[in-house]
């Protein structure tokens, strides 16, 4: 565990308290009873939808979603319909974080009032990255600051998806999106990098005793992780890194290639942070080079080797902090 | 027959919420409204109402966070003012459209500018449009009273909608008043327990706000405005039942105060109507025979209950305490939907329009006789005025004479007042206990 | 059109995303020629159709007339007289022939021949009305190398025209609406594939078309009656019939049950959860069901055809793995995750059964 980071909410006096937390231990071993239902206008080979299939599994029927614009509202719901079989909510793109707020405390209240008499449910905010990192980050702080009883998952695919691929502060530099065309006065397109959206939760919400960043390429790895989070009382967050086929340019088969790429490359990492101790969950034996990740995507066409190296760079820097900068073997 | 006590709008909002028995609370501060949740956070506190409440962070979350809790089935309680109540306007669509019947009070204030903490109907007015019950209390009694009444109206299962109580700040929201609380036994029967048919229940799972077709946009909206329809129709009744249980009945949409003779009235709502009172009953002295009307809802708004009433006066004097820049006649709402109500009454009388109050600035009794002459001048001359003025020049002269004037700043046409000082610290003329009476 | 009897809507019916340029550069160009050639025209794309996603049925239109279009803002072509697919499984997925104006056309780019894609038409008063069709093998749309979307309404005609060229020629050809001279003239450099298209276009006059049925198809109009913004949920392990997606397919997952092991990776990859593992118990009902499965008009029955029963396989005993075609997009990851590859993708076209229309109103 890298010094670096123990600081991230370690020392606060909140207790934590897990219960009924269960382990699926492979994929055979996985819950088979889908609460997200075929039938919704995402794309062939959507990521998100795939991060929201697994969650459900994952969280069961006792659980309540609620769902900030973005793909995961207009694609799943166009036709005034909704694939879930658990109760879902509209929320604003600002407001996912106040919503489930407002739904934990009604269930606090009812069921301390007895108007209520079921149990108390799995309260899910199921937000994009521009619902989570961007305009809805004041409402994710509010919701994680006060403690409330709900797990907040940001379904990150890079950038504003369902209005037609523009620029988010989780876009990856260098990433050609509508808003950033690379073009002789802007030739690398996305000229920063993005927003550390886990840490930031991290580090600034002392109440969120769990939080984990999962990919759609390691399917037990991400339940498992919603179910740890769902089984901590209190705020709970995960960042789930979830490949588009519509926004990276490319083929709908390739989502779970992309998001493995993503992991080997160190583009993306796999890793909890529980109670303020860090755990890296997965370290690719054999580093693969991010030009490999580049190369795979027409979104990062345009970028010359200076720029992917910069990339590349970034990439090392962050996988320094986790203590997993090994070589990349010669190929 | 409950307890009397002595206390502000705000304080007498936070003893109708508790005796509302409201499980969600979510606060964030703005004057004036923030007595009430300072008082709400006390009760909670010391045990005496059993709610949660959520320090929101920012009026955007409290209307997000009680409208989650709302979602989940809970009685909810959040409240605003002055450019708080701007700041959370993308929110108040969907708690209207989805029908959740949150209860938001308003006391009053102006936005920026001026921003002081002056009371303004303004930014109350801006949100009229978005589905949500709203009208004024022109006390604390009202206050208390309006809390209770908007919860039993929007939970009605044939409305479902969203409320904004609205009271004028500092005047009705600062100043402490008689108040009448009700007992336990008088809430419980008029108010019951908040059951909505649909919520968000793991037992019983829905699909709340679904993306819809353009097709589908028309016919969502309908289900809107016949609710809307459905409270003005039901209000009457509300009003019955609060006046058999509580032994205080109201007018449910004009309170009219001495208009059975009266020529010319002072049209409005909230804190200025209850200073008009008193000078009607001084104008009365002098011969002149003023009344006052008091709109009870500015949404639903009593189109018929307007053009019927109204249609009997020589003169309306609407006192206009919100602006709508560029507006019919330059004025505010209620000055446009006071002469909508009217186009199609057969006996319209003629309508001045006053400005007043504006930023907060207070009205004197002074002020009000001002306006009563000019009033009664025009329904000497059967017509309204030709005066001309320095501010809005042009402005209300659609078919006649000018009939809009900004309180303070011009003269009134040809009531032969020169002068209409309102502020209370302005440069004598009119002002004053005793000027011009 | 009995409201504007001059005015010409053609539809260009197309997958999202990766064929949106492509229908686009038609609908454009079109749209450009007849306005070269003196008519007010009007190009784009289906409003309610977006936001375009990857594979979805999608809808690009142009307008031509010879006078002032009437009816300017509407988000549909309501009779079109010319329908073009970019592929042949929109015909068999889609409604595409809705309101289709009377001796209208249909042109699918397709390798196959007139008669199999008359074939897929099912709805016979439709049938009634279309004078031709004809097919064209223009090739597969470019896989767009950049990210594709908010570029709705865009009148790009960037970008080297191929298959978009080739489909014009045939348009020129079958339809004379616009001249080759024109749309060469327009753009050069796609001549060669415009000539190509015209050149080798292969028609067919409908055998059923009945010349005496000249009335339009009403326009629908919206639904009326108010609609409810909370709706009830489906069912766990269900599915939302809402928004039957089956016809995003070009492919279908084929599944080997013999190689197949059970090991449930394509199950946890499918983010639409079409792929549902055979329980023991269920196995030999399976096998039973295979023999009676397959589908009919509007999304019917053919939700859980066992591949093997119009796929050619050997019978369905010992299934392990039951694909949902109902809903299954033909994204194309369950084939790409197998570990022993022994789910293949197979044409869509290559199967009589497992027609599925959209059930929203287009």
């Amino acid at each position: 565990m890298p010094e670096t980071i123990k600081w991230l909410g370690s020392e606060a006096p909140t207790e934590v308290r897990i219960e009924g937390y269960q382990e699926i231990k492979n994929v055979k071993d996985a819950p088979d009873v889908e609460y997200y239902v075929p039938g919704h206008r995402t794309c062939a080979g959507c990521g998100p939808a795939l991060a929201y299939r697994l969650t459900a599994l994952a969280s069961g029927k006792n659980t309540i979603f609620a769902g900030p614009t973005g793909c995961m509202y207009v694609a799943n719901t166009s036709y005034l319909c909704g694939p879930w079989a658990v109760p879902w909510i509209h929320t604003q793109i600002t407001n996912g974080g106040a919503v489930i707020s407002g739904i934990e405390a009604s269930y606090k209240a009812m069921i301390r009032k007895k108007k209520y008499d079921g149990e108390f449910p799995n309260i899910i905010c199921f937000a994009g990255d521009g619902g989570s990192a961007d305009i809805g980050l004041q409402a994710l702080s509010g919701c994680m600051y006060r403690g409330h009883d709900v797990l907040f998952i940001c379904y990150d695919n890079e950038s504003y998806a369902n209005t037609g691929i523009q620029t988010s502060p989780m876009t990856p530099y260098g990433a050609h999106t509508t808003f950033t065309p690379p073009g002789p006065v802007v030739p690398e397109g996305k000229k920063t990098f993005p927003k550390d959206l886990l840490k930031m939760v991290a580090a600034g919400h002392p109440a969120v005793k769990y939080l984990a960043t999962a990919s759609i390429a390691y399917p037990v790895d991400l339940m498992n992780k919603v179910r740890k989070a769902l089984a901590h009382k209190g705020p709970t967050f995960m960042h789930i890194h979830a490949p588009c086929p519509k926004g990276w340019a490319f083929e709908s088969s390739k989502t779970l290639d992309i998001g493995k790429l993503a992991v080997d490359t160190g583009m993306w990492t796999l890793y909890e942070i529980v109670n303020g101790q860090v755990k890296v969950n997965y370290a690719p034996r054999r580093r693969k080079p991010v030009a490999e990740y580049v190369q795979a995507q027409g979104r990062f066409g345009h970028l010359t080797p200076e720029m992917t190296e910069r990339l590349q760079a970034f990439v090392d820097s962050k996988l320094a902090e986790l203590g997993l900068l090994v070589p990349i073997p010669a190929v | 027959m409950g307890k009397q006590v002595r206390v502000s709008g705000c304080k007498a909002v936070a003893e109708a919420v508790k005796a509302a028995n409201v499980d969600v609370i979510a606060s964030y501060p703005i004057r004036p409204y923030t007595g009430t949740m300072v008082e709400l956070a006390r009760m909670v506190a010391e045990g005496e109402l059993d709610a949660e409440f959520v320090h929101a962070e920012g009026e955007h979350a409290q209307l997000s966070v009680v409208l989650g809790a709302s979602a989940a089935g809970a009685r909810v309680f959040t409240g605003s003012a002055g450019v708080g109540v701007t700041y959370a306007f993308e929110v108040y669509s969907p708690t209207s459209g989805e029908f959740h019947p949150v209860q938001c009070m308003i006391a009053n204030r102006t936005l920026d500018p001026p921003g002081d903490f002056g009371s303004e109907h303004t930014e109350a007015m801006a949100t009229r449009d978005q589905g949500w019950i709203m009208g004024w209390a022109a006390s604390p009694q009202e206050a208390y009273d309006n809390t209770l009444i908007y919860y039993r109206l929007g939970e009605d299962p044939r409305v479902m909608l969203p409320q904004f109580p609205c009271q004028d700040g500092y005047f009705v929201s600062h100043i402490s008043g008689p108040v009448e609380l009700a007992d336990p036994g008088q809430v419980k029967e008029f108010l019951p327990e908040f059951r909505p048919a649909r919520a968000l229940d793991p037992r019983r799972p829905v699909i709340m706000g679904p993306q819809c077709h353009a097709d589908q946009g028309a016919a969502i909206e309908l289900g809107r405005a016949e609710a809307m329809r459905n409270a003005r129709e039901i209000i009457p009744q509300v009003y019955d039942e609060f006046a058999r249980i509580f032994g205080r009945r109201y007018d449910p949409f004009l309170e009219e105060y001495k208009t059975d003779d009266a020529e010319v009235v002072f049209f409005g709502q909230g804190a200025h109507t209850v200073p008009a009172r008193l000078a009607a009953d001084r104008l009365r002295a002098q011969g002149l025979k003023v009344g006052v009307v008091q709109l009870r809802f500015m949404r639903p708004f009593p189109t018929d209950a307007v053009a019927e009433r109204l249609a009997r006066f020589k003169v309306v004097g609407i006192i206009e305490n919100s602006n709508s820049f560029g507006s019919a006649f330059d004025a505010g709402p209620l000055t446009a939907e006071v002469h909508a109500s009217l186009y199609y009454a057969e006996n319209r009388p003629q309508i001045l329009t006053f400005l007043a109050g504006l930023g907060g600035e207070n009205i004197r009794l002074g002020a009000y006789g001002e306006m009563a002459r000019a009033m009664h001048a025009a329904a000497q001359a059967g017509r309204v005025g030709d005066g001309a003025g320095h501010v809005g020049e042009g402005a209300g002269r659609v078919g006649g004479g000018k009939h809009v004037f900004w309180l303070g700043f011009e003269p009134l046409g040809d009531a032969g007042v020169e002068h209409v000082a309102a502020s209370e610290d302005g440069d004598g003329g009119s002002d004053g206990e005793g000027g011009g009476w | 059109m009995a409201l504007q009897p001059n005015l010409i809507e053609v539809t260009v019916w197309y997958r999202g995303v990766v064929e949106g340029r492509l229908a686009r550069q038609v609908t454009n160009s079109l749209a450009d020629a007849a306005q070269t050639e003196g008519s007010y025209v009007q190009a784009f794309d289906n409003y309610t159709d977006l936001p375009d996603r990857v594979y979805v049925p999608c809808r690009s239109y142009a307008r031509i007339c010879p006078e002032p279009i009437a009816e300017p803002y509407t988000y549909v072509n309501s009779n079109p007289s010319l329908v073009v697919c970019t592929d042949a499984a929109l015909v068999k997925g889609c409604n595409v022939l809705k309101g289709i104006d009377p001796g209208g056309t249909l042109i699918v780019n397709t390798r196959r021949d007139p008669e199999f894609v008359l074939g897929l038409v099912k709805d016979l008063p439709q049938k009634a009305r279309l004078k031709k069709v004809a097919t064209l093998d223009a090739g597969t749309a470019h896989q767009p190398n950049t990210p594709q979307g908010g570029i709705e309404g865009s009148t790009e005609k960037a970008g080297t025209m191929r298959t978009a060229a080739a489909l014009l020629g045939a348009i020129a050809k079958v339809t004379g609406m616009v001249s080759l001279e024109t749309l060469t003239k327009k753009a050069p450099a796609a001549a060669e594939m415009m000539a190509h298209g015209y050149a080798f276009v292969r028609e067919l006059a409908n055998p059923d078309y009945d010349p005496n049925d000249t009335a339009s198809e009403a326009a629908e109009f919206g639904r009326r009656g108010k609609v409810d913004l909370i709706v009830p949920a489906p069912l766990p392990n269900g599915s939302q019939e809402g928004h039957i997606t089956g016809n995003y397919r070009l492919q279908r997952p084929v599944v080997d049950q013999k190689i197949c092991t059970a090991c449930k990776i394509c199950w946890v990859s499918c983010p639409d959860a079409c792929i549902t593992m055979v329980k023991d118990d269920e196995a030999a009902a399976a096998a039973a069901a295979a023999g009676e499965a397959d589908g009919g008009l509007d999304g019917g029955a053919d939700g859980a055809v066992p591949a093997a029963a119009d796929g050619g396989g050997s019978a369905a005993t010992g299934e392990k793995v039951k694909v949902n075609l109902k809903y299954c997009k033909g994204c194309g990851i369950c084939w790409n995750v197998c570990p022993l590859k022994c789910i293949k993708p197979v044409d869509e076209l290559d199967f009589a059964g497992g027609v599925v229309r959209i059930t929203y109103s287009i």
